[in-house]
């Protein structure tokens, strides 16, 4: 364990042995440029926004790291494109990285060593800004309309990859009666389609659902989704009556503790 | 209309869309009592792939009281439907909402159900006319020995020409006599008539059509794992592909060849004179066909030509390039000929098209006359030998001994073209050596939907 002695300058220090599910975590969210970086005891959150409608967040608890040392919270803006495109630099080489941040106003230090290269290492510095709190979504969770579902990634990606890309909207219907979850793609010509799985499928490790809930989302908003659900093992959907929706990724990676990334999708309302 | 299949023939249904998607842009369902038919026509209408399937294959099969229906839909939001095959379990078609649409619902494994509601465009469909009679040849073959066939041509190459007699089958990619570049490359592949499972050649022909459609099938046919039967009797005549698989599945393409007023020297075998016919036909297909530009440089015949009319023989000489260059590009040979639809006929301006049919006889006879008798005469390859010819080689092949000596080892190659005459065909056709050409007219290939109404014209 880290002791203040040994980082008395910086404000917030971990380190990573094996970055692969750390990288496939960042790059999932840089469907915008600026990232929030949230540090506390709890763990490292890192939120992306884009136009207030649609949101993720990658966060890691403490064990998930081989050293974990923060104090206080501590709060910037980096670009997030910019740190992915850094812990890329040895491309698919597995590297050690560590992050260090000295605090208010000086950039965020990331040190990569390569594991198959014991003299090589690089040294980053990405300048940091002074942001807002993120908005924060959170679904009610004593709502008497939540619905919740787990299930598989890999079937659930598959899934999504074959709803028709011509499509601009994408429904989503969960009920405790059939049909028990279905996607309705719409916005196309000539033809209108929709996948349906049932709740005893063996894809569904949860089902639990109060009410049907019905809500469209923009399809362009879902499919930023698609980088992180290709890495996810579970994924967890829950959505209420305001048709708020949480799409809930876990990454798991081995000898590790799991990445979540969390995506909240704000839907379509009908003006009518 | 409603009828269900089981997962295994569901996923021939949709490799048969997907074969039929290759030939045309919107699919024709026909449902009757004796099962479910799917067709697609391409742009040209020179290609209609029909593909039926026995009610047997379905495990319900609903008809609404008529006892039929037809429907027609877009290719392209089938295809997405049908894509993603390897999940599904259960398939269910049907018409519904008063016959606006066509609902398609896979069941798939996990308990997962995928629907599609597919809109119809119309009912219209296609009736492709297909003679009772046997064809002079018919040709059965392996899916494995086709698709050798088809490999050795590039995926780019347009049109296959088969040249059949009694003993062999060559298969090229290009007409003898016809206009190329020089760039062009040939290629040519004999297979003995052994190789076939059937081989009964009754009329020695060459004939030409369309490989894109003909690959599509053959795909289909290696999904079935059938093998194909080839029917046809001349160039010009329809030319036919069937796959049969147990009675269930019947496949039939019907695709137009060349004419063989396109092709100048084809064969002896074509023993054609080379009039030119007053027909609007005629006329449609002379003027369609053109290669690109040098056609004179490019190969000339290899047997012993056609004796050409007398007629035409005044006209001895070849015509400078200049003759063919203003009809850059034209669309492929298989426009030329259609002879199953009667759709589409070309409004063709008579005085423009009868002077480049002359001109065109004109030059075919030229060729003919000229042919250099200098060379020695080399043979055909031996059987599935591919042979890549030389624009420049010179020599010239006699027919007699071409017969003979098929099984020596020299490579066959293409006469000189005919050396240049100036002649007094300049002054006959002199707006033909003119280096620009302005059209005037609207050319015959085109299809005129309202002629100029310009006052000043």
């Amino acid at each position: 364990m880290l002791t203040q002695s040994q980082y008395p300058d910086y404000k917030f220090v971990c380190r990573i042995n094996h970055i692969k599910t750390f990288h496939a975590a960042i790059k999932s969210i840089c469907f915008s440029d600026f990232g929030t970086f949230l540090i506390s005891e709890d763990g490292m959150r890192i939120t992306v926004d884009q136009a207030k409608s649609i949101q993720a967040t990658v966060y890691m608890v403490p064990s998930f790291f081989e050293e974990f040392y923060v104090q206080d919270l501590q709060s910037f803006g980096i670009k997030v494109n910019v740190l992915a495109e850094c812990l890329s630099l040895y491309g698919l080489a597995d590297c050690g990285v560590k992050l260090l941040y000295k605090g208010d106003g000086a950039p965020l230090m990331i040190l990569l060593d390569p594991h198959d290269d014991e003299d090589l290492s690089t040294e980053c510095a990405i300048k940091t800004m002074n942001v807002d709190e993120p908005m924060e979504y959170e679904l009610d969770v004593n709502s008497s309309t939540l619905n919740t579902l787990f299930i598989r990634g890999p079937d659930l990606s598959n899934i999504f990859h074959e709803l028709d890309k011509a499509a601009e909207e994408f429904e989503f219907t969960i009920s405790p009666r059939s049909p028990h979850f279905k996607i309705t793609t719409l916005g196309v010509i000539q033809s209108e389609s929709s996948v349906e799985v049932a709740k005893t499928s063996d894809m569904m490790l949860m089902f639990n659902c109060q009410s049907t809930t019905v809500a469209r989302y923009k399809s362009q908003q879902i499919r930023m989704t698609n980088k992180s659900l290709q890495v996810a093992t579970k994924v967890a959907i829950k959505t209420d009556s305001s048709g708020l929706l949480e799409l809930h990724f876990m990454l798991q990676a081995e000898n590790q503790e799991d990445i979540y990334v969390q995506f909240f999708v704000t839907p379509l309302l009908d003006i009518e | 209309m409603k009828c269900t299949l089981e997962g295994n023939n569901a996923k021939v249904i949709a490799k048969a869309i997907q074969s039929l998607s290759k030939v045309g842009k919107e699919l024709y369902i026909e449902a009757d009592q004796q099962g479910l038919q799917l067709r697609a026509i391409n742009a040209t209408h020179s290609a209609v792939g029909s593909i039926s399937f026995q009610r047997c294959m379905f495990e319900t099969y609903n008809l609404p009281s008529s006892q039929y229906c037809y429907c027609k839909i877009s290719m392209k939001v089938c295809l997405a439907t049908f894509r993603n095959m390897k999940q599904v379990e259960h398939c269910e078609m049907s018409i519904v909402e008063n016959h606006t649409k066509l609902q398609v619902k896979l069941r798939c494994k996990l308990e997962t159900m995928k629907q599609a509601l597919i809109a119809i465009i119309d009912d219209q469909n296609i009736n492709a006319a297909v003679s009772k009679e046997a064809s002079p040849n018919v040709i059965r073959g392996d899916f494995k020995l086709f698709m050798e066939i088809s490999n050795n041509f590039n995926t780019n190459e347009e049109e296959l020409t088969l040249e059949v007699d009694s003993n062999s089958l060559a298969a090229k990619n290009y007409i003898e006599g016809a206009r190329v570049s020089d760039r062009f490359m040939r290629s040519q592949l004999k297979l003995k008539s052994s190789e076939f499972d059937q081989y009964l050649v009754t009329k020695n022909t060459v004939i030409t059509f369309c490989i894109r459609e003909f690959r599509a099938f053959l795909l289909f046919a290696e999904t079935l794992n059938a093998p194909l039967n080839l029917e046809f009797n001349e160039a010009g005549d329809p030319f036919l592909l069937k796959i049969n698989k147990h009675q269930e599945i019947e496949c039939i393409l019907i695709m137009s060849t060349l004419s063989p007023d396109d092709v100048s020297f084809s064969e002896d075998n074509c023993q054609r004179e080379l009039t030119v016919d007053e027909t609007p036909d005629s006329q449609q297909v002379v003027s369609k066909k053109r290669k690109n530009s040098q056609p004179i440089e490019a190969n000339a015949p290899e047997k012993r030509r056609v004796e050409p009319d007398d007629s035409l023989m005044e006209s001895n000489s070849s015509l400078s390039n200049s003759l063919f260059q203003f009809r850059p590009s034209e669309p492929p040979s298989v426009e030329a000929v259609r002879q199953l639809a009667d759709v589409d006929t070309l409004m063709v301006i008579p005085d423009e098209a009868d002077e480049e049919a002359l001109m065109l006889a004109a030059a075919d006879a030229a060729m003919a006359t000229q042919m250099p008798k200098t060379n020695p005469n080399p043979s055909v390859p031996s059987s599935t030998e591919v042979c890549f010819y030389n624009t420049e080689d010179t020599t010239i092949v006699d027919q007699q001994q071409h017969l003979e000596e098929e099984e020596d080892d020299e490579e066959e190659s293409i006469p000189q073209s005919p050396e240049r005459e100036q002649r007094k065909i300049r002054t006959i056709f002199s707006r033909c050596f003119q280096s620009t050409y302005v059209p005037r007219e609207p050319s015959p290939n085109s299809q005129v939907y309202v002629p100029n109404s310009d006052t000043e014209d």
